[in-house]
């Protein structure tokens, strides 16, 4: 073979060769950042609307009326997420209750509710515990106990909201959650307001997220070619 | 004799080009594929769907095109649908780890997300 021929062969080899190489070395994969939905694909937005009913108080603080706070509480905040339509109803619980099953809730709720239903019970309890005090109390009039740690009262809060979302016409109930809440305040005469306060924004968060789907971001691998391509 | 050169050299400048573009040419599976990819990532999964699933009327057996939709389901919240994407594209791959990567995130969520029944605890913090 002629030098020349033998270069023009060497070319066209080596052209193949990275003609080839490039594509075979392109990565198979992607990993691509989006975000994608956290917990659950039941979103409230998906129903056109719900009807937030009146809970069943199991526990409340004397002179705190806690239906009354967590339906207007709930009330507000529904409406500034929920896109549909939201009205509050009233029910009268009966005696016995059987959470399992859909005739009751169908008996309960009747045909005459316009959407989902969201209801659920509630119990909200202070009490006042004792605990050993962080601070360094001296005695200035005596030689005992010095520098040693007290008893101390907090007030202790417990929060419990078990909500159900429940389809009225058959009595279906498509979610069933309880979020139970707990808050030591130093301040052993806290009020049973503030106390509400702080505990309903937590679960209103855990369970918004949970309607309507909050999303996140994460990682995931899409595939650009198959391996044998 | 520089005719017979010249000549070689255009022999071998329309050899390149011949075997240039039969090494660029793109089947359409793999374009669907990519163009998908390029959909997803521009935030336009049903778009991108469309394209994986033509990928599927075209080639059933590819796994790439199982996995891509498992990941657009999952992003659509449709994660029974994911999950049977993504089983399918293992059982085409068995051994694609980002595939296998996939499957173990979306089924670690799945395992957390709440059912019809469950219940939380936290406690707050003192004031």
């Amino acid at each position: 073979m002629r030098p020349r021929f033998k270069l023009i062969f060497l070319f066209i080899v080596l052209s193949c060769s990275l003609s080839s190489l490039t594509s075979c070395l392109s990565e198979n994969a992607l990993k691509i950042k989006a975000d994608f939905p956290r917990y659950t694909n039941l979103k409230l937005d998906d129903f056109p609307a719900v009807v937030l009913t009146n809970f069943l108080v199991e526990q409340s603080p004397p002179g705190f009326d806690l239906n009354q706070e967590l339906i207007t509480y709930f009330l507000a905040e529904l409406k500034q997420k929920y896109r549909g339509q939201l009205t509050q109803k009233n029910i009268v619980w009966p005696e016995e209750k059987k959470w399992d099953d859909p005739q009751f809730w169908h008996n309960l709720l009747g045909n005459d509710s316009q959407g989902l239903v969201l209801t659920g019970t509630a119990s909200f309890k202070q009490e006042l515990r004792k605990t050993l005090g962080s601070k360094d109390y001296r005695e200035i009039d005596g030689p005992f106990r010095l520098g040693q740690p007290s008893l101390e009262e907090r007030t202790v809060s417990t929060l419990t909201v078990r909500f159900f979302l429940v389809r009225p016409e058959d009595g279906q109930v498509l979610l069933k959650k309880e979020y139970k809440e707990t808050r030591t305040a130093e301040n052993f005469r806290e009020p049973a307001g503030i106390a509400f306060f702080e505990l309903v924004q937590l679960v209103k968060t855990k369970f918004f997220n949970l309607l309507f789907a909050r999303e996140l971001p994460e990682e995931r691998y899409l595939l650009v070619r198959d391996s044998e391509q | 004799m520089n005719t017979r050169r010249g000549f070689g050299v255009r022999v071998g400048v329309t050899l390149i080009i011949i075997l240039v573009s039969f090494g660029c040419h793109q089947n359409p599976v793999k374009t669907h594929l990519q163009v998908g990819v390029w959909a997803a990532q521009n935030d336009l999964w049903e778009e991108a769907i469309f394209h994986w699933q033509k990928v599927l009327e075209i080639k059933p057996e590819s796994a790439a095109a199982h996995n891509n939709l498992g990941v657009a389901y999952e992003k659509k919240g449709l994660w029974e649908e994911a999950l049977k994407e993504y089983e399918q594209a293992l059982k085409l791959a068995p051994k694609n780890t980002h595939i296998e990567s996939n499957l173990k995130k979306l089924k670690e969520k799945m395992k957390s997300a709440p059912q019809t029944e469950s219940k939380e605890k936290t406690s707050g913090k003192d004031s």
